[in-house]
């Protein structure tokens, strides 16, 4: 039933070619019902044009195809001299033209086109294309001799892109947090006497910051969803903070060897410009990325090395060596910029931990809304808000997408409803309409046109999802709930049904169409009239994502003994919310802390190094400073953001304390292998804290009772049995001596 | 080492406390039960019995695997010289290539033990219900064929996950989950080790046992959890001392009340805001579905229980088969409602 509707839209439009080209189609039926669908053509065009002061070409040469930019005919570049030259009041330059015929322009292109090709037929793209190229050429040179018409081949998404920091939308924090990271850079990049700073000149902290006041994390990794400007951003803030670009990205060869090559030679050499390169790694989250992942990675550790060595170097000695530069690990001198979609792929694994995560949000409807307004008004389009927010909305914030579909969604703007234009319906366009009762219409005939809707639709998953988010929010009338009950079932059906795209046994998903039809029969009404705000479950979705990596992380840190006793999910639901308990122990008070405390927190740091947590500090929401465990759970264990504060403020108390024991107990650790090698427990423990003493007599007790353990060991005999040949038939004692001796 | 699950853990299989009987026929097997019935740990004692206390020295190691599709896993191992233990689910779908490389890898090289008392390697591998279908097939021969080097051990909640032909090539053991009494027992054994100041009277003493055996659902690993978080937290355990209630489980409990209180659309839309929530926690849907029917099965009426009971049969089985599980929990919540509103 659907599938012909989508085949005839096509086959309609073919048949229009045709019978422009040739002028011998038959003009039947197939024309009337596609001016029903979709209205026709010839309106639309009327009001698009850009210019409305003439009407240019033929009528029926609007659609904008890709094929505009086929190159120009003679023909068509005679016609401007027909123009007029006029100076006005205010000084500028008018050019006035002669309207060119209406039925001359198509036959003179077709002309054009027979000269060359003699009558051989021609491509209907390229006949479009060239009226097309004539029709825009002439529009705007009516206004101002020197405007558009080289731009009309670029793409808009990339004749828009923001060209300086101050043109950058959305989140203005990300952006300066990117800008920051890369000005830290700006020291050993432009600086040209660079003179690291050495332990000498400056505190003793210096050892652990850069040497050359680099960021901490080497790399910046970028993600967010498609289309809000990752790439652009990264582009125009390096650019903006004096960089020339070098773009890698999954076009690229990106494996082994090669890609190394590439890095290494743009991070380490000159450009033409003179400029310094920042390197920006675009799409790293795809499968075939471990290569590229890795090379990144190695250009960190070589740093990290380099650092190490510097510093544990004299610096005099230091700049001997750079003479000699052979196998000394270089520096990395030069920012490099990620980007990804997937911040949780698993080629990121490592990648993630070395570098300086930044998440991109989508800018507020508002800030895309106005920027695009502004671009619709400089491409002198003319549309309404309601559409601007519903090609927001259609996009998914994608402003990519929304400039395309400004672009080439021609016929948009004069049409307020989205269905009839020669389209598809977007997927919430048709989620309202699946709650909309119609009044003109009896209900099986609107359910039947839905039908033909929702089938030719691609994305049955989210109107059914969008649906079932916003069921809820319609009018519809129930007795007792039935409807929902009843919506489950089909529900049900829908999900077994587009499990199976996923299964590769056959594809049922064109089946749960039927469920959004469902949602008609039962959920629609007349008094829903309003459009609908659908909510998206993405957060959700993301935050269970992320809590899931976390999870696993928190496995895999466990010790082995832990590890076989919990699976991850265990984790979620036993372990964690107990393991809150348990390493904040109630205690009797905290200053004066008696044996039977001291144990419960012996117990504690147990237990938080058996699960390889670490203590760190922190900052909570309100910017106090805390203690907390690294990696934090509390978004796993904790629903209620006031235990969490109340957890928080405990452990903040506690952690100190435990911090001590935890260092009492490496320091022990460390005392009994020194007592094991039989060397008394001297140095190292100047190191370790500020209770000294304490610890003192700690390791002289141990090396006593150590002491005292081993004088039995040495005495125990040594036994070794032997057996010489392969089997017991030649067995035989052997003594020590023969093998000793 | 470090918590009292794993401190008191019982190492042997004469230590382990309750099912004596069951000890005594381990062999080559599928070992199915409840979580926190003690199925691993008595594999392990099992090992242990077998191979002596080497295979307590576990460590674990990193393998990497390659797909078909040339995509590069990593997968965790932890094993011991006797044994190895693996969780294939863990890979999802690509678990069959842990089978077929890693156990063919193990199975195809003899144990080199010059005492010759063990030729074969144990190999556990967790979470059996949960792997594909592909990766039993894969199994199935591997267990027969390389049975001189390998022994293979599955460990599962259910065994209805597990397909027929290896269920006929293994001996199928069920351990249930301790029963009060066991686990009161054994936390009394393990308060008197770690000198826990419980009242002294013996009744009073059993009656908060019992408190923390019921609050952890007959699940030992979760009793024995709760049990030291409790004294963690209190200077001294006495009857009236409140036990820990876990946040997730609070969180399902008051929807239950909730449900069981008024029922309109708005309470369905609430309720999924709680299952969003719940989820993005990382509680498995099954297990939130499963609590909430325990939780309304107290709350509402005798004649309502049978259904909701089936209800709750009915949208477990979508959860397994299904993937949108916040579909399914509404459902559950919608059907149940309506169910509740017929019975009243």
């Amino acid at each position: 039933m659907s599938k012909p509707v989508l085949d005839f839209g096509l086959g309609s439009l073919d048949f229009k070619n045709k019978f422009l080209a040739g002028g011998n189609g038959n003009n039947d039926g197939k024309d009337e019902i596609y001016k029903d669908k979709s209205e026709s053509p010839n309106d639309t065009q009327k009001d698009t044009d850009l210019s409305g002061k003439e009407s240019v070409a033929n009528d029926t040469t609007r659609n904008i195809t890709p094929s505009t930019q086929v190159s120009l005919g003679s023909s068509i570049i005679e016609k401007n001299t027909n123009a007029k030259v006029i100076t006005l009041p205010n000084g500028k330059i008018v050019n006035l033209k002669k309207k060119p015929s209406r039925q001359e322009d198509p036959e003179s292109a077709i002309d054009a086109l027979k000269q060359e090709k003699e009558n051989y037929g021609f491509n209907i793209n390229e006949l479009y294309g060239r009226l097309e190229v004539k029709r825009l050429k002439e529009a705007p040179s009516s206004r101002n001799q020197d405007s558009y018409i080289p731009q009309n081949n670029i793409l808009w998404a990339e004749k828009w892109r923001p060209k300086s920091f101050f043109d950058l939308l959305g989140n203005e924090a990300t952006n300066r947090r990117i800008l920051k990271w890369i000005k830290d850079w700006s020291r050993v990049v432009f600086d040209q006497n660079l003179k690291p700073i050495t332990t000498e000149d400056s505190n003793p902290q210096s050892k652990f910051t850069d040497p050359f006041g680099r960021p901490s994390k080497k790399i910046l990794l970028i993600h967010g969803p498609p289309g809000l400007g990752k790439t652009t951003v990264a582009h125009v803030i390096a650019k903006q903070a004096g960089y020339e670009i070098m773009e890698v990205n999954a076009s690229d060869e990106r494996s082994g060897q090669r890609v190394r090559d590439k890095i290494n030679n743009s991070l380490n050499s000159q450009t033409f410009s003179g400029k310094p390169v920042c390197l920006i790694a675009d799409e790293v989250d795809g499968a075939a990325e471990f290569g590229f992942v890795k090379v990144l990675l190695d250009l960190i550790n070589e740093d990290s090395r380099a650092v190490y060595k510097y510093q544990n170097s004299e610096s005099s000695k230091f700049k001997e060596d750079n003479g000699k530069k052979k196998k000394q690990p270089k520096f990395l001198l030069r920012p490099i910029i990620a980007i990804c979609n997937d911040l949780y792929a698993p080629s990121l694994e490592k990648l993630r931990a070395q570098s300086e995560i930044i998440n991109f949000k989508a800018p507020t409807e508002r800030e895309l809304r106005d920027r695009l307004r502004d671009i619709c008004k400089h491409e002198k389009i003319n549309i309404t808000n309601q559409q601007l927010q519903e090609i927001v909305l259609l996009a998914n914030y994608d402003i990519r997408s929304c400039l395309n579909i400004l672009q080439f969604g021609g016929g948009l703007n004069n049409s307020n409803d989205l269905r009839k234009k020669d389209s598809q319906v977007s997927w919430f366009s048709i989620v309202n309409e699946i709650f909309r009762r119609r009044r003109d219409k009896k209900k099986n005939e609107q359910f039947k046109e839905l039908s033909e809707i929702i089938n030719i639709n691609p994305s049955y998953d989210k109107i059914i999802n969008g649906c079932f988010q916003s069921y809820h929010d319609v009018t519809y009338n129930d007795s007792q709930m039935s409807k929902p009950a009843l919506i489950s079932d089909w529900l049900f059906f829908g999900d077994i049904m587009g499990k199976t795209t996923y299964e590769g046994y056959g594809d049922l998903s064109y089946y749960s169409s039927q469920v959004a039809l469902q949602f008609y029969n039962l959920f629609g009404d007349l008094g829903n009239r309003e459009n609908l705000k659908i909510k998206s479950d993405y957060e959700h979705f993301e935050s269970r994502r992320s809590n899931f990596n976390l999870l696993r992380q928190i496995h895999g840190n466990l010790n082995a003994q832990l590890r076989t006793l919990l699976k991850p999910h265990y984790l979620s639901t036993d372990a964690l919310p107990l393991l809150d308990h348990i390493i904040t122990p109630e205690l009797k008070s905290i200053n004066n802390i008696k044996e039977n405390d001291q144990l419960k927190l012996r117990q504690a740091a147990n237990a938080l190094s058996g699960f390889g947590l670490q203590i760190t500090d922190a900052k909570d929401d309100s910017y106090n400073d805390i203690f907390t465990t690294y990696p934090q759970f509390h978004t796993i264990s904790k629903f209620d953001p006031l235990t969490v504060k109340k957890q928080n403020q405990k452990r903040t108390q506690l952690f100190p304390l435990m911090l001590k024991e935890l260092d009492v107990m490496k320091a022990k650790k460390r005392a009994f292998s020194k007592v094991d090698q039989g060397e008394g427990p001297s140095d190292g423990v100047s190191q370790t804290s500020k209770d000294f003493n304490a610890l003192r007599n700690q390791y002289e007790q141990i090396a006593e009772a150590e002491a005292k353990n081993k004088k039995p060991k040495t005495e125990v005999k040594i036994w070794v049995k032997y057996h010489e040949g392969f089997s017991n038939a030649v067995r035989k004692p052997v003594k020590w001596n023969a093998l000793w001796g | 080492m470090s918590l009292w699950v794993d401190k008191y853990r019982p190492h042997t299989l004469d230590t382990i406390d309750y099912h004596f009987d069951v000890s005594k026929r381990l062999k080559a097997l599928v070992v199915y039960g409840p979580s926190g019935a003690g199925k691993k740990t008595r594999v392990i004692a099992v090992l242990h019995e077998l191979f002596g206390a080497g295979v307590e020295k576990m460590k674990i190691d990193v393998r990497t695997f390659t797909t078909s599709t040339n995509r590069k896993l990593e997968f965790n191992v932890v094993s011991s010289p006797y044994h190895m233990e693996i969780t294939p689910s863990d890979l999802g779908n690509n678990d069959r290539v842990v089978i077929q490389d890693l156990l063919k890898e193990i199975a195809q090289t003899e144990q080199v033990d010059f005492s010759g008392k063990h030729r074969f390697k144990v190999v556990i591998i967790n979470e059996a219900d949960s792997l594909s279908r592909d990766a039993q097939a894969a199994l199935r021969r591997t267990m027969e064929k390389y049975s001189k080097n390998i022994r293979l051990v599955l460990i599962s909640n259910t065994t209805s996950n597990i397909i027929a032909p290896i269920k006929s090539r293994t001996l199928l053991i069920r351990i249930s989950a301790p029963n009060l009494q066991d686990i009161t027992k054994i936390l009394d054994k393990l308060s008197e080790k770690q000198e826990v100041s419980l009242p002294s009277s013996q009744e009073e003493r059993e009656l908060i046992l019992n408190r923390v055996a019921i609050a952890s659902k007959r699940n030992l690993r979760r009793a024995l959890l709760n049990f030291e978080a409790l004294v963690m937290q209190n200077q001294e355990l006495k009857t009236t001392t409140p036990m820990i209630t876990l946040d997730w489980e609070g969180v399902i409990l008051k929807l239950a009340s909730n449900i069981s209180r008024d029922r309109n659309v708005a309470r369905i839309s609430s309720s999924r805001t709680v299952f969003y929530e719940l989820i993005s926690h990382c509680i498995p849907p099954k297990l939130i579905l499963k609590n909430l029917t325990f939780d309304l099965l107290k709350l509402v009426n005798d004649n309502i229980k049978p259904s909701i009971v089936e209800l709750a049969s009915i949208f477990d089985e979508r959860l397994s088969l299904g993937t949108k599980s916040i579909f399914h929990l509404e459902g559950f919540v919608a059907k149940t409602m309506v169910a509740i509103e017929k019975g009243v």
